[in-house]
């Protein structure tokens, strides 16, 4: 799992830590029960504050892909194999029409990334 | 325990250092006992009887075979020959150059030793009898012998020294970077299983059941609770590579490996084969500091410099690793701070 910052990026530092890690964990490169760096090690790794780390790992835990445990840190739980697979094939679909709809992939992730605010409101 | 695979230039040994050495602690030293042995064999045989005794009942002490005295004396002669020359040989085709090197001829020249020097053994209390049925059992003396031999040979071993894991020529192969933009820090981190030490702790668990049902089987258990235990502080490690380099951590914390990033390193990623490589899976202490972390056959990270000081772990995306570890090598030299 590599994890990179950008001080001069656009995105803020938590981000670009919960993308990476996040991005590992959906690719299968961070396995499930596989424990992350302790917080204060990525911290002074990347020369960036605890805050930004404990912050990104509370991000990844609320969207359900680590658990942060006392004593032993912060464990990747991932998506369980079942989800992540309908997922995947649901996904794999919409792609499929959408390409036979003549849909531009820009405009339908715009239009896919407007459904889960709508989603949530429900 | 924390390992900083560091140190200064004073304790890099050369190839040419240690072939020196097997030359004057194995080599010549067998050569001479060898010689020794057959002259003074030839200076006892007019004390000798005809025929020597040359085996003897198991626990009883009584003569079994007796022989002609050459007959007895020359194929030894040959073996330990032939064992001094095999070391010769691995040594010639370059087969002692990585990790079991001191192994390899530590447990050769003990042996060679051991059977160059048992005629002398043999026939020391055989001088003056009239007939070899009447040879005392010479016992006691070769389990001095044995004794002796197994020291020479732990010395050869700790004296002949292990030549470094990696070999400098490979290290300069494929060098790669990891593209950093100014103001951009990366860590690249990874948990691999040693399976090694798994399957060590599989044993001690059954040694442990073994030792507990069998009931008078106590120390077995101990040894079973031994291995699980190291089993448990070795099977799982954490592979990091950031700004100070690469750190191999075990579960908690236990053992550590640090290997720094230093102006004259060089990450690579690459293959090994435990057992042509290493003889087995586990780790490794190499000459001139170098470390090997040898859980499994396959891709592998390697980092080294020039002297042969160098840390090689087994694990997946050795390449993402080593660029890291390369950009921080490169970034070291630019800015020194």
């Amino acid at each position: 799992m590599l994890i990179r910052v950008d001080r001069n990026a656009a995105g803020p530092l938590h981000e670009q830590v919960a993308d990476a890690i996040r991005t590992a964990v959906l690719d299968g490169d961070a396995t499930r029960g596989e424990r992350l760096p302790a917080a204060r090690e990525l911290a002074e790794s990347l020369n960036i504050s605890l805050h930004t780390v404990l912050r990104a790992y509370q991000e990844l835990r609320d969207e359900g892909l680590i658990e942060l445990r006392r004593g032993t840190g912060a464990v990747v739980i991932g998506l369980p194999d079942n989800v992540a697979r309908d997922a995947i094939r649901i996904l794999d679909d919409a792609v499929t029409r959408l390409r036979d709809l003549g849909v531009p992939p820009s405009v339908a992730l715009e239009l896919f990334r407007h459904r889960f605010p709508a989603t949530r409101t429900m | 325990m924390t390992i900083s695979i560091n140190g200064s230039a004073r304790s890099i040994k050369t190839d040419k250092d240690r072939d020196g050495r097997l030359w004057w602690v194995v080599i010549l030293p067998m050569l001479g006992l060898i010689l020794g042995s057959v002259i003074t064999v030839a200076a006892w045989s007019s004390q000798l009887p005809s025929q020597v005794a040359n085996q003897w009942a198991w626990g009883e002490g009584i003569v079994a075979t007796v022989r002609p005295l050459w007959l007895s004396v020359i194929p030894l002669v040959l073996v330990a020959t032939a064992f001094v020359f095999g070391i010769l040989i691995l040594e010639w085709t370059e087969r002692l150059t990585s990790w079991g090197r001191r192994i390899t001829i530590g447990a050769l020249a003990g042996v060679a030793a051991f059977i160059a020097a048992a005629p002398l053994v043999l026939l020391i209390e055989q001088r003056g009898i009239q007939s070899a049925w009447d040879a005392p059992d010479p016992a006691l003396g070769m389990m001095w012998l044995a004794i002796a031999a197994a020291l020479y040979a732990v010395v050869a071993a700790l004296v002949v020294g292990n030549k470094p894991l990696a070999s400098d020529t490979e290290r300069r192969d494929a060098i790669e970077y990891l593209p950093l933009a100014d103001g951009e820090d990366a860590v690249w981190t990874r948990t691999t299983t040693a399976w090694v030490f798994v399957l060590l702790g599989v044993t001690g668990v059954i040694l442990a059941l073994v030792g507990l049902f069998a009931g008078t089987l106590w120390p077995v258990t101990l040894v079973g609770a031994v291995f699980v235990v190291f089993a448990v502080a070795l099977a799982r490690w954490t592979v990091t590579v950031d700004k100070n380099g690469v750190r191999c951590t075990s579960f908690c914390g236990i053992a550590r490996f640090h290997y720094p990033v230093v102006p004259d390193g060089a990450a690579t990623a690459t293959d090994v084969h435990g057992l042509g490589e290493f003889l087995g899976w586990g780790i490794r202490m190499g000459g001139n500091k170098s470390v090997g972390l040898i859980f499994r056959n396959g891709p592998a990270l390697r980092v080294s410099e020039s002297g042969g000081r160098s840390l090689t772990v087994t694990v997946n995306d050795a390449t993402t690793a080593a660029a890291l570890y390369n950009t921080q090598v490169a970034r070291l030299t630019v800015d020194p701070s």
